[in-house]
């Protein structure tokens, strides 16, 4: 059994950008239900993985695209439904609007908005989202510098009337 | 390369804004999550018992049906005999042992035992014959009544029975 202090700070660490990218294929508590199937899966580990970051993403990658492909048709309206909750935590103190970006990055195309998460709230390199995705570097490059382009145009005046 | 210098600056500028953004935390806990791998640990293992179980009984009843049948070993087996010693005394033998030897039942003589023992054996009909009475028997006749000469003693006495009543 793995420590619960380690997990706790795993969880403390990875949860809420394991919870944004769940919501790249899962809506409501569906997101939230795949991520906790993960960290439970993990406890149950007899030794941690050699990467715990790269082993959670992956699962919970794995987790949700499998939830999606077997209940897509039935949570198609949730889904649609699904574009009015709130991503990010709403300070105020940011230079754009957090609910703004949610709706922004939904509306992006799944490859662009899954390396954008990843390279920006997970963290990862390019490199890592590579290995994660099974997708060339130059791939993964091209598809997270078309996210920011889409991002910036769809969100630059209120980014520059933030900045301002 | 590294991948940040293939920026240009507004689209570094955009990574900075939205990296300021914070995903929203979960709604559940650590505790949570450590209460729910403990009663799935728990849940395991009670399948896992219930899967022993489970096989054993399922080994039991296969081998009770397809088990082959008794084979039968024929051994010799020398027993010594010893005199044993009987806690109880022995039951008083019945008359009907005796009865039937016939030994007993053709026994000769007339004593008491020798005949019970034959009409228990043989029946009633093994009884002796009863000897007639001692009556006065008449003498025997040989010879036609014309031819023999009358019986003067034997008239005479029977005479004076009948006349003077048996006083003489």
């Amino acid at each position: 059994m793995i420590d619960p202090a380690d997990v706790t700070r795993w969880f403390e660490a990875h949860a809420a950008p394991l919870v944004l990218y769940a919501r790249q294929w899962l809506a409501g508590g569906l997101a939230e239900d795949a991520v906790q199937e993960v960290f439970v899966r993990l406890i149950a580990q007899r030794r941690p993985p050699d990467n715990v970051k790269a082993w959670l993403f992956r699962a919970v990658r794995n987790e949700a695209i499998s939830h999606w492909r077997s209940s897509h048709r039935r949570d198609e309206r949730e889904r649609r439904l699904a574009t009015n909750e709130r991503w990010f935590e709403p300070s105020g103190a940011e230079p754009i609007d957090a609910q703004t970006a949610a709706e922004t990055l939904h509306r992006l195309p799944h490859d662009w908005r899954e390396a954008v998460v990843l390279r920006i709230w997970a963290g990862m390199t390019l490199q890592e989202i590579s290995d994660l995705t099974g997708t060339p570097l130059s791939t993964v490059f091209h598809h997270y510098r078309e996210g920011l382009r889409a991002l910036r145009e769809k969100m630059g005046v209120t980014c520059e009337k933030k900045n301002d | 390369m590294r991948e940040e210098e293939r920026l240009n600056d507004g689209e570094r500028e955009a990574e900075e804004a939205l990296t300021a953004l914070r995903p929203i935390r979960p709604a559940f806990e650590v505790s949570r999550l450590m209460f729910e791998a403990a009663r799935r640990a728990n849940q395991r293992q009670v399948w896992a018992w219930r899967g022993i179980a489970a096989a054993l009984a399922g080994g039991l009843v296969l081998s009770l049906v397809f088990r082959s049948p008794a084979r039968v070993v024929e051994k010799p087996v020398y027993v010594q005999s010893t005199p044993r010693e009987s806690p109880l005394p022995s039951p008083p033998r019945v008359a009907t042992a005796s009865l039937l030897d016939p030994d007993v039942a053709l026994r000769g003589g007339n004593d008491y035992l020798a005949v019970r023992d034959r009409v228990l054996a043989l029946g009633i009909r093994s009884l002796p014959r009863a000897q007639p009475a001692a009556w006065p028997v008449a003498p025997a006749i040989s010879a036609p009544i014309e031819q023999q000469p009358p019986p003067t003693d034997s008239i005479h006495r029977l005479f004076d029975a009948m006349q003077f009543g048996g006083r003489s």
